[in-house]
């Protein structure tokens, strides 16, 4: 068992608040990267907007590629905020503490950045923008609640507005911490977020409350979001796209991605703002064996899709199968998608001591979603490269440098969006540190001494 | 006009290959001129486009032609997928395509199991001497939207127009789309499906008349006559495509 | 660990000592009333019942599987439900819920009821058509799917078996050392030497480990092959890569209200009451609420998939497992549509409707309830499934053009009902004598994980968290 070190609550307010009252080398270097990949970005897009769609590699038939597959990604890596925030709330367990907040946050980050990719791969962006509105702006037409690309911003805006209050919540004590170790004009704007928070029994007890139940709330927006997702595929006549196990799969799959990039997520942090002392090797620990069943679970959906691609033995099917298994760059993308994303990765985390090696921890985390990535590629393109049985259209897609650069804009994106946040507001959230702190008590048994946690429940029962 | 179902019946048979109807609906439809570059790109576009496969082995070969356009599906997989309503079937059978309403997010696209739908992937543009040329009944269609066979809507309106005006259907019954019109074989044959003496719908239930893809269940106003194959029996009418 | 003297606080003690545990679970729980002795007598007669009704229905003839649909639909019910609830327990250890621990025994005990599935089993594989002419995972193998499904069979059972006999190995050595008579000596020899040194115990551990992961996989599986095997693949044009998901899902989610039924069960008539509490029904109930939940999902994404695309040889599918014909009207008149509407009502819309409310949750008698709804709703969703695939004589083929006329059960596949409910209670009650329906080492475990400190003006819980 690791030693886990004793803190003050100063200690605390300082190892973890430095970020928001000064700007440091370590917090200002670690811009540049995004920085740069952004800016590609913005050059990429102000091109496309500007000269039209022609400057992609999207042709007849595939008239999906790179933006959507992008779009998917992102959305599916928003799902870990609710995984490890939810799920660990309701079944309360103590590892969650450090890694709630920037798991949320980053699925508010990852589902902006996702919701920009319709946007920008339609035809029309300045059109597509408002007439998604749920109001007739033009002639009185309203949008079409048919469509699956209706049912999307829907639930994504639904997850968003969830995961926001979510977010919001859990950061008012926080706020008030700031405001009450701030003056001037901080003090004006964090007194004006923390909402009157005193930290009263009352104010905790709620903000409890409101806990539980926003994660027992928003656990089926999030199920629902990346199957509606799915559903933009699986409910098209596209022979490999018209699957039953899409909406699970994607899911499953986007908690894989997800949880792998919240796992990259705290070595990173740990490392940029030094959080030793909050984020230990437990917590990949547990956030390792969390990922094995989940990737096994994504592995037996990804053998349902694969499997049951044979069952009918139709032509068409085939012939996806058979582009995806054998043909150039296919081959190699599907090697490489299994590899990473779970033949590498899961019997090294069957190991105790990966587990607890963080760099090990962070890049095969990095495979994991290079993996998922591709693996998004995989499902999408092929099916519609060889659409139907008109082969005399059938042709295949090459990105080109506009939508490469979008997608490494991306994750600048999210990247950037998390370091300007860790400027206005601690990525471990100190409420949750301290709490941990104050509820911790270590006790012998027999010869061992182990950590416990102080826990409430009912008077009557007192077992 | 409610009672028209527009049609169309193309004999496979009778189809040269020659392509004149899709000069005559890139005429009449102010279909951008597709360059070399846009053949390269996989993005010409062609609402009729003459699909030809090879059959047999050198020097047995053969080619087959099969013209292949919008089927105007009773049971359009492209019509509820469009989140804006830019699609949709109207009341004469036909799948309209609005076009200042599209955003171009191209699910349409994907979801038409005949590849007949296009995307403007560029601003479309013409040498200065072809201003002359644009049919003024059609719009020209900006980058961004989507486009495909409209069985010629702005003739058939000009139909309607011209059989309210005189109060007979002369001009409806003579109503032929531009790649009908075209056709030097008279392989497609274009007409209203609901009137049993027009040509159309007397051969849309052929012995010989097949749909594509039939096991979708799209319901296309579209339907081909096999090929009869002049290598088989005379008894026996063999299918080659 | 200071427990009773404290000046100003009065902390209550542990309800009990490890030598009360071991009193009540060996001695107490074990002993065979006369209730107890005709229930085991009873459903022993009555298992017989169940081979009296195979023997009729072999009768009738092996050629025609259309006779034998509710005999399958009886099966995959019993096979559904009982395979599925060691998972309970396996997976509310991994997922570290010490709520669960009580009631871990009386979950893994159904793993005896691998074998009776095993032997049922055996008149499918002979009736069921062979692979070819329709779709299948095996393409052309002629072996396929006697062999495979046998060894799915095989593994699953097995898997289940020895996880009980491990997890059951601490027990049997509490019974040799505080039991007494036949059932003592029997324990001595399966205890196998256990001593309880720290070794054994973190062997035990991970051979726990790894056999409920290994069951978690066999479940699985075995749900994938036994499912398309025996229903998708006799549906010509049903190609459905969710449906294997969702006939284990809605297999745990029967197995789960078999358990919680057989909790209120051994609470009300074992006595057993102080170890099947409020804590134990309410995580079971909030179980059975997600897994209610999930069956309206896995269904619906199937379903959405075949309604929005309107491709023909789909709205076949829709005709036979939900609306009970191609047209709309008369519905009600439908087996097929009355078949899907009582799944869908008793698996999905009451337990949604009752188990929402947190004040129902958390109560003993509702989630029972809500249980029995759901063993009623999961019979109907495998009489859907079943009855229907099973009554197609075609099995070749892109599409259904015909729904089929779905054979009544009869007088066969009653008793065969009667004998498998039967035959694994009577297994469940005998092997019980033995080892009892709680367990000891798992009861004792718990009390080393809580203790009670003073803390503030009252007394605070402490959980040990040793992982």
């Amino acid at each position: 068992m690791q030693d886990r070190p004793r803190l003050t609550q100063t200690q605390v307010n300082e190892e973890l608040l430095w970020p928001v009252f000064s700007f440091k080398r370590r917090h200002a270097l670690a811009f540049i990267p995004p920085l740069i990949l952004l800016m590609g970005g913005v050059i990429a897009v102000t091109i496309l907007i500007y000269q039209g769609l022609w400057v992609t590699g999207l042709q007849r038939p595939a008239f999906w590629g790179f933006f959507i597959v992008n779009f998917v990604f992102w959305i599916g890596v928003s799902h870990a905020g609710t995984m490890i925030s939810s799920i660990l709330r309701l079944t309360q367990a103590e590892w969650k503490r450090p890694i709630t907040r920037a798991a949320e946050v980053m699925t508010v980050f990852a589902l902006i950045t996702s919701l920009l990719h319709p946007v920008i791969h339609a035809g029309r962006p300045w059109r597509i923008i408002y007439w998604l509105l749920p109001y007739d702006f033009a002639r009185g037409v309203w949008p079409d609640v048919r469509s699956p690309l209706v049912w999307d911003p829907i639930a994504i805006t639904t997850y968003l507005t969830g995961s926001i209050l979510f977010v919001f919540t859990a950061l008012i004590p926080d706020f008030a911490l700031i405001r009450d170790q701030s003056t001037g004009m901080r003090k004006k704007i964090y007194s004006s977020l923390a909402l009157g928070w005193r930290g009263t029994p009352r104010q905790w007890k709620l903000q409890g409350i409101f806990g539980i139940l926003m994660s027992a709330l928003i656990l089926p927006v999030f199920v629902s979001v990346h199957s509606i997702v799915s559903w933009d595929f699986a409910v098209s006549v596209v022979p490999a796209w018209h699957v039953t196990v899409y909406a699970p799969y994607f899911v499953i799959g986007a908690v894989h991605s997800g949880v792998s990039m919240v796992l990259t997520l705290m070595a990173l942090m740990r490392w940029i703002f030094k959080l030793e002392n909050y984020i230990w090797e437990d917590h990949f620990d547990a956030v390792g064996r969390l990922l094995i069943f989940i990737a096994t679970l994504w592995l037996f959906f990804f053998f349902l899709d694969f499997a049951f691609s044979f069952y009918t033995r139709e032509e068409q099917e085939l012939a996806v199968m058979q582009r995806r298994l054998f043909e150039w760059p296919f081959n190699a993308i599907t090697v490489i998608m299994i590899m990473t994303s779970y033949v590498i990765p899961i019997p090294l985390w069957l190991s105790k001591r990966v587990r607890r090696n963080i760099p090990l921890m962070f890049w095969t985390s990095i495979l994991v979603n290079i993996g998922m990535w591709l693996e998004r590629y995989f499902l999408i393109i092929p099916a519609i490269e060889r659409k139907n049985e008109l082969t005399f259209l059938w042709s295949n897609y090459v990105p080109s440098l506009i939508e490469s650069l979008v997608v490494l804009a991306s994750f600048g994106m999210v990247a950037l969006l998390l370091l300007l946040f860790a400027k206005v507001v601690p990525l471990v959230p100190a409420w949750e540190a301290k709490e941990g702190i104050v509820f911790r008590e270590d006790v012998q048994i027999g010869e061992v001494i182990v950590p416990g946690i102080i826990k409430e429940t009912e008077e009557d029962k007192a077992w | 006009m409610a009672n028209v179902k527009w049609g169309m019946v193309i004999d496979v048979d009778k189809c040269s290959g020659c392509q004149a109807c899709v000069i005559a609906c890139a005429s009449e439809n102010n279909i951008p001129i597709n360059l070399d570059r846009d053949f390269k790109e996989n993005r010409s576009i062609a609402w009729i486009r003459v699909e030809r496969y090879w059959e047999g082995e050198y020097p047995n070969v053969k080619a087959r032609f099969l013209p292949v356009l919008c089927q105007h599906c009773g049971n359009a997989p492209c019509e509820p997928v469009c989140p804006v309503y830019a699609t949709f079937h109207n009341d004469q059978g036909m799948n309209i395509q609005v076009y200042n309403r599209c955003v171009g997010t191209r699910y349409c696209a994907n979801n038409c199991p005949y590849h007949a739908r296009f995307f403007n992937y560029r601003r479309p543009t013409w040498p200065e001497s072809y201003n002359n040329y644009l049919n003024p009944d059609v719009t020209v269609r900006d980058r961004g939207i989507m486009e495909k066979c409209s069985f010629c809507v702005q003739r058939i309106n000009a139909a309607t127009r011209i059989a309210k005006r005189t109060g007979n259907d002369d001009s409806i019954a003579a109503l032929q789309t531009a790649c009908a019109q075209a056709c030097p074989t008279d392989a497609l044959v274009f007409g209203n499906l609901n009137n049993p003496d027009s040509q159309v719908a007397q051969m849309f239930d052929d012995d010989r008349s097949y749909v594509l893809q039939e096991s979708l269940g799209t319901q296309p106003n579209v339907r081909y006559l096999k090929q009869v194959d002049e290598d088989a029996h005379a008894s026996e009418v063999a299918v080659a495509h | 660990m200071q427990n009773g003297d404290q000046e100003a606080v009065v902390i209550p003690g542990p309800p009990a000592t490890h030598e009360d545990i071991t009193e009540e679970l060996i001695h107490v729980s074990r002993q065979t009333g006369s209730r107890m002795k005709k229930a085991i007598i009873l459903s022993g007669i009555l298992s017989l019942f169940g081979f009296i009704g195979i023997a009729m229905q072999m009768a009738n003839g092996i050629d025609d599987h259309t006779k034998w649909n509710f005999y399958a639909v009886i099966y995959f019910y019993i096979f559904s439900v009982t395979m599925g609830i060691p998972m309970a327990g396996i997976g509310l250890r991994f997922a570290r819920a010490q709520w669960r621990r009580p009631t871990s025994r009386s979950a893994e005990l159904f793993a005896i009821a691998g074998p009776v599935n095993l032997i049922f089993f055996i008149p499918i594989l002979m009736v069921a058509p062979p692979i070819e002419g329709r779709n299948s995972l095996w393409m052309d193998w002629a072996l396929a799917p006697w062999f495979p499904d046998i060894i799915m069979m095989l593994l699953l059972v097995l898997t289940g078996l020895a996880f009980l006999y491990v997890s059951l190995l601490p027990d049997f050595a509490a019974v040799r050392d505080h039991g007494s008579g036949f059932t003592q000596r029997l324990a001595s020899r399966l205890s196998r030497g256990w001593s309880g040194s720290p070794k054994e115990w973190s062997l035990h551990k991970s051979a726990l480990g790894i056999l409920g992961a290994f069951y978690i996989t066999a479940y699985a599986m075995t749900h994938l092959v036994l499912s398309s095997d025996f229903a998708m693949t006799l549906v010509p044009g049903w190609k459905d890569p969710i449906f294997p998901a969702f006939h284990a899902i809605t297999g745990l989610q029967m197995g789960a209200a078999l358990l919680i039924v057989t909790m209120y069960l051994l609470r009300r008539l074992g006595g057993l009451g102080r170890y099947f509490e409020l804590e134990q029904f309410w995580g079971y109930s909030r179980l059975l609420l997600a897994l209610s939940l999930f069956w309206f999902y896995f269904w619906w994404c199937a379903f959405i998939l075949f309604w929005y695309a309107r491709l023909p040889h789909e709205q076949g599918v829709i005709a036979l497992f939900v609306s009970g014909d191609f047209a709309v009207e008369n519905i009600l008149a439908r087996p097929q549509f009355l078949m899907f509407a009582g799944a869908i009502s008793f698996s999905f819309i009451l337990p949604f409707l009752i188990l929402m409310w947190n004040i129902l949750r958390r109560s003993i008698v509702w989630p029972t309830v809500v249980g029995l709804i759901v063993l009623i709703g999961g019979f109907f969703d495998r009489m859907r499934l079943y009855a229907n695939s099973w009554s197609i004589d075609q099995v070749g083929g892109h599409g259904l053009d015909h729904l089929p006329t779905v054979n009544a059960p009869g007088l066969p596949d009653l008793l065969v009902f009667i004998g498998m409910v039967s035959s694994v209670l009577f297994l469940y009650l005998l092997i019980s004598r033995l080892v009892g329906f709680v367990s000891v080492w798992e009861t004792r475990e718990a009390l080393l994980l809580r203790f009670i400190k003073p803390w503030g003006v009252g007394y605070a819980h402490v959980v040990v968290k040793p992982e």
